[in-house]
């Protein structure tokens, strides 16, 4: 079976040459940019899950410098294990306490001289929501002062952040993306004028606007998808060994590397798409423009 | 139909060709022949004055429409207007293929009519290494294969010897016989004097019929 011909000599004019190469240099920087974004959002969700359903309750040591009384912090541990939603109740014993703020006050505290708060752990069912307000307010009737500190609160502003990197980066490939397209409009433009005279002809035996959409389509298509697949390959050689020098490079969480830098299937499924992806983008994109300038001809 | 603000190439002319008619079209060069085609072909657009196809308002035809139209049309160009990066049966098939028709067929059935033409030792070749003679009977093949109702001739027979142009001009006969309407543009006055054909002079903007036949009028 022989390959049919183009009937337009689109492969043999200069003027789309280095279209792969430049397609392929997007979806490389796509690819980058997208596996970035999938790597954050796994590793904001994993930070996510870690911490959700964890609680610390802080009880202010009293202000004249002496100890908690015990019989306070038992009426707050009761209050919090007769909370609906609160699985596990663990007070924070001294030492522990000690261990935390050693980097700040050194190995020599005297807990006499300076009052520390009582920290308690606690645990919520997974799914319940507890409301921290209300709860802070029950447990300053107990004790004065007591606060409730979500994880949220202080890691929020580092979520926050992080999840707008990860929208940058969806909008710098959405530039590329943008950037693509303008390229193959300005390239199949450049097309029709220089096949002019072939595309007359082609009319004059009664060809439609959409055969010669045809011609310019699957041109646009063979070169997007085919750079597309260059780049992409280029990306994943990047990541693979980016992601292995930073994993060794920290000499930890090998973990991470092993499954897949924590990108899902379906990540690494919408990676590996991504010439297929840029080449339909460009058959799209061709054909819109072929029957929209053929179309605005008498 | 004039070029821009250029002089009135062609005037008040009053044509019609009757169905499954034959007619040559003769004149001077620069009278304005290929310029009358390629109103029938549908290429431009009269600047005054009515034209009609197939009994359409040529005016009216929206672009959608002009394919359906053009298929019906066989044109062989004056300058061939053949694709060099195609072969000469690619070429050829080229009507065909645009209408939607099989490859495989297409390319038989482009190669038995070039074999027909005298040229089935050329059908993988570029027609840019034929010669003169040869390329115009591949556009001639081109024009004719899709049995059109209406052929336009544009001087068919200017780079061949005499003997193919008898040839070819009863390839001509042959598509008329089977209700194909033909007009031929030529300037070979033995070629006019052996077929008994009306001829339409365009000279000055203005036609004339130099030989009137009986059935096929001008008025
Ligand atoms: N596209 C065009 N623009 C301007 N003038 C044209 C164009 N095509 C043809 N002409 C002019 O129209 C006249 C008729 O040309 P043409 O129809 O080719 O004559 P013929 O085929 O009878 O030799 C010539 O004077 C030619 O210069
Ligand atoms: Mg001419």
């Amino acid at each position: 079976m022989a390959i049919r011909p183009y009937d337009l000599p689109l492969q043999a004019d200069g003027s789309s040459r280095f279209l792969p190469w430049f397609i392929g240099l997007m979806v490389y920087l796509a690819t980058l940019t997208l596996a970035l974004s999938l790597m954050l959002t796994s590793a904001i969700q994993r930070w996510d899950a870690g911490l959700q359903g964890s609680l610390t309750v802080q009880i202010p040591a009293p202000v004249d410098g002496s100890a908690l009384p015990p019989e306070r912090l038992a009426a707050v541990l009761s209050l919090l294990q007769r909370t609906a939603g609160i699985t596990s109740v663990a007070p924070m014993n001294l030492a522990a306490e000690h261990e935390l703020l050693r980097p700040w006050l050194g190995t020599s505290i005297d807990d006499t001289a300076l009052p520390l708060p009582t920290l308690v752990d606690i645990h919520t069912a997974l799914g319940s929501k507890i409301d921290t307000g209300k709860l802070e307010q029950s447990l300053a009737a107990v004790v004065p002062g007591t606060s409730v500190a979500t994880h949220d609160r202080w890691l929020g502003s580092l979520f926050r952040a992080a999840r707008l990197i990860v929208l940058a980066g969806e909008f710098a490939v959405g530039l590329i993306g943008a950037g693509a397209i303008l390229t193959i409009i300005f390239t199949t433009r450049t097309g029709l004028l220089i096949h002019h005279d072939v595309i007359e002809l082609l009319h004059l035996v009664g060809a439609q606007d959409s055969y010669v959409a045809r011609q310019f389509q699957s041109h646009a298509f063979r070169q997007a998808s085919g750079g597309g697949a260059f780049g992409m390959g280029l990306a994943l050689i990047t990541i693979v060994f980016g992601g292995l020098a930073a994993a060794f490079g920290q000499g930890g969480d090998e973990a991470m590397t092993f499954q897949g830098f924590g990108i899902t299937i379906i990540g690494w499924c919408a990676l590996l798409l991504m010439p297929v992806a840029a080449g339909v983008v460009a058959l799209v994109t061709a054909r819109v423009t072929v029957l929209s300038i053929l179309g605005r001809m008498s | 139909m004039r070029f821009g603000t250029g002089p009135e190439i062609l005037g008040d002319i009053d044509l019609s060709l009757s169905p499954g008619g034959f007619y040559f079209l003769t004149g001077p060069s620069g009278a304005g022949k290929s310029t009358l085609m390629r109103l029938m072909y549908l290429a431009d657009r009269p600047t005054r004055g009515r034209a009609s196809l197939f009994g359409r308002d040529i005016s009216t035809i929206t672009r959608s429409e002009k394919p359906g139209l053009r298929r019906r049309i066989g044109v062989v160009f004056q300058d061939f207007r053949l694709l060099n990066h195609l072969s000469t049966v690619d070429n050829v098939a080229l009507p065909l293929r645009v209408a939607g028709g099989d490859d495989g067929t297409v390319r038989s059935y482009a190669a038995e009519l070039l074999r027909w033409v005298g040229l089935g030792q050329y059908l993988d070749v570029r027609p840019s290494t034929l010669s003169g003679g040869q390329q115009q009977r591949v556009a001639i093949a081109r024009a004719v294969i899709t049995r059109p109702a209406l052929l336009l001739a544009d001087e068919p027979t200017g780079n061949v010897d005499d003997a193919i142009a008898f040839r070819l001009l009863h390839l001509f006969e042959e598509l008329n016989r089977l209700g194909t309407t033909v007009m031929i543009a030529t300037h070979n006055q033995t070629l006019i004097d052996q077929f008994n054909y009306p001829v339409l002079h365009l000279e000055e903007g203005r036609l004339s019929q130099t030989r009137q036949s009986v059935d096929q009028g001008i008025s």
